[in-house]
């Protein structure tokens, strides 16, 4: 099986992996595309079958992590049929309460439940694991995605959401096709932050609703509207 | 192992006629509707009154209303729709009606009804009020072990049926229909371009003039409802806006419960609602008017509160007693405190005592607030019911039909 790593150059130095492994890079230290514009651009321009799309500012301790991303994505191919589309580094267990649509739209009632990784600061973001397992929805700092499957589905929504919620986005896709998200609970540190505090993320044109607080809101909204069919998400 | 199979489960509702202008005969309708759009179920309706529609989508069977809530019927419907399936009986109606199937009592109905019957019983219950010291009084409390499910439509209802010993309840709110209860302005949709405005619906549909402050009230004529307060609510604001104000009220029968023509008199708001009593409205022309008032008011307590969220969604603040479910749909600035409280009927029932002058101080508020930004404010109470639209709201609906067969 054949990936390619990629990584959207904002306000980060680059993911620090170990073996420095190639990483492709698109330069987009000015903002002038959104994140999503950019995932889509290494979906349209990538020739490998998993996707490992990483943010800027990511550092990866465990030197297995690939293998293991990819032996998810095989060991699930050896009969044939996959249902495995996505793998990260982090994940929930569920997207969403039941009070999503009983209540009036409220963004804390989109919010992950039961989110486990083996980052550098885990216990902050929720529980440690570094085990493999099954879940609702990835944590979109580091998302590995079948990509023959994510093109049937129609790529990324760019027309919808720009940064916010991209894993959500593609959580509800899977759950709408009947696929399965994993994540590998290899260590890591996410410093965060490092890009969104700064002018020019700030000031970028492509903000739903024109500024940071209306794109984080639009974002939620667009996918509390469209995915009402599958959401709340929730994995056994 | 599941007692259902993955495609066809008989599902019999028993509730008012689905084509009966009551709320529970209209939960009830669409919620078979809904269950005949699913694979897993097959449906039928047992329907108290009525003589049926060739439009809808499922098995009609129906008793008259006379024959009370359908103890002789129901076991012989059953059979015949169930046949050799294990099936479901849903009911939305009160508890208080359903203590014959949940926890038969005499010997006819424990062999019609009872341990041996080959169907789960669910009810989806419009729980409005507690019992003495909280939770729901003795009598009805004793039949809720009878239930497979329980549902309220409320959060507050759930929480009142977990404290009276349910505590697997759940709720899920009713459907509305936001595609006919939403802002109508007969201008706006005639020539594109004009704005939402507080005067030309009442121009062309009501005979109100643009200055007039209209404040409605949709409620049955039963004892639950209020009417002396909405009375002295309408007499109060008369009083203060002379003849600009007019009283609009839709009910089912003028003279019930309520004598409406002697409270009218009595309470001395003649020329307010002289013309305005209307009775049988459709859906749409209700909206019309919902959509044309300054506010409405329903000083009662509610399972739900169908005039809450329809006047929510015709971009019209509702005023609103705050106990019960009704209550939950409303911001803090709407709801409408109880001066105390009462016990009242055969069941111990809890219902609050309203202020005639409670409601009207709010109303003269929320008139205020309402004029100062008519376009803003028919938002803000929108956005407070979008969510009960068909289209986002039947997706946990049909989650929670499907996970009652597991």
């Amino acid at each position: 099986m054949t990936s390619e790593i990629v990584s959207v150059i904002c306000g980060g130095p680059g993911p620090i992996l170990p073996g420095n492994p190639r990483v492709r890079r698109i330069m987009n230290r000015k903002n002038k595309v959104s994140p999503c514009q950019a995932y889509q651009r290494a979906l349209d321009t990538t020739t490998a079958e998993v996707l490992i799309l990483l943010h800027d500012d990511l550092e990866i301790h465990d030197g297995w992590w690939r293998e293991a991303f990819l032996d998810c994505f095989k060991d699930v191919l050896s009969d044939g049929d996959s249902k495995t589309v996505g793998i990260g580094l982090g994940g929930a267990l569920g997207l969403a309460n039941r009070d999503l649509y009983r209540k009036p739209f409220m963004v804390g009632n989109l919010a992950r439940i039961g989110y486990a990784s083996n980052q550098t600061d885990a216990e902050v973001h929720g529980e440690r694991l570094d085990g493999v397992r099954q879940v609702a929805v990835l944590e979109q700092f580091a998302m590995a995605i079948r990509t023959d499957w994510l093109r049937a589905r129609g790529g990324f929504p760019v027309a919808h959401l720009t940064h916010h919620m991209l894993d959500a986005c593609l959580a509800c896709e899977a759950a709408r096709d009947g696929k399965e998200l994993w994540m590998v609970g290899a260590s890591c540190t996410h410093h965060g932050g490092g890009t969104s505090i700064k002018g020019t993320y700030q000031n970028a044109k492509w903000l739903l609703g024109g500024s940071t607080e209306q794109d984080h809101l639009l974002a939620h909204r667009w996918i509390w509207d469209e995915y009402r069919d599958v959401l709340p998400l929730v994995t056994m | 192992v599941s007692k259902f199979k993955k495609l066809s489960n008989p599902i019999l509702f028993l509730s008012d006629a689905p084509e009966s202008h009551t709320g529970l005969g209209r939960v009830g309708r669409d919620l078979a509707c809904l269950c005949a759009s699913m694979s897993e179920f097959r449906v039928g309706y047992l329907a108290r009154g009525g003589i049926g529609k060739r439009a809808l989508p499922f098995t009609y069977y129906s008793y008259p209303e006379s024959a009370q809530w359908g103890e002789d019927y129901l076991a012989g419907v059953a059979k015949d729709f169930f046949g050799e399936d294990y099936g479901i009986v849903f009911s939305n109606w009160d508890l208080t009606r359903l203590g014959w199937l949940a926890a038969p009592r005499t010997p006819e109905l424990s062999m019609q009804y009872g341990p041996g019957r080959n169907w789960d019983l669910w009810v989806y219950s419009p729980v409005d009020s507690e019992g003495v010291g909280g939770p729901l009084g003795a009598e009805v409390q004793q039949i809720l072990p009878g239930f497979d499910r329980v549902l309220a439509p409320s959060e507050w209802g759930m929480n009142l049926l977990r404290n009276s010993g349910r505590v697997d309840a759940d709720w899920m709110p009713h459907l509305v229909d936001t595609k006919v209860f939403k802002p109508r302005d007969l201008p706006r949709e005639h020539f594109n371009g004009w704005v939402l405005s507080p005067t030309s619906a009442r121009s062309l549909i009501t005979g109100w003039n643009p200055d007039d402050i209209i404040l409605g009230c949709v409620m049955a004529n039963q004892a639950r409802k209020d009417y002396p307060v909405a009375f002295d609510c309408a007499r109060l604001l008369a009083r203060e806006y002379g003849k600009r104000f007019k009283f609009w009220l839709h009910t089912d029968r003028l003279v019930g419960y309520w004598n409406i023509p002697a409270l009218a008199a009595d309470y001395g708001i003649g020329e307010s609602i002289a013309g305005n009593v209307t009775i049988g409205l459709s859906d749409q022309q209700l909206a019309l008017r919902y959509s044309a008032c300054d506010s409405t008011i329903l000083p009662s307590h509610e399972g739900f509160g169908f005039p809450i969220a329809e006047s929510l969604a015709c971009g019209t603040p509702a005023l609103v007693t705050d106990y019960a479910a009704g209550q939950e749909l409303v911001v803090q600035g709407m709801r409408v405190a109880p001066v105390a409280y009462r016990i009242d009927t055969q069941f111990n029932v809890k219902r609050p005592v309203l202020s005639g002058r409670s409601f009207a101080d709010a109303v003269a508020t929320m008139i205020e607030y309402k004029r100062n930004d008519w376009e803003g404010m028919s938002e803000e109470c929108r956005a407070r019911v979008e969510h009960l639209s068909f289209e986002r709201l039947k997706w946990p609906w049909m989650k929670w039909f499907q996970e009652g067969l597991r």
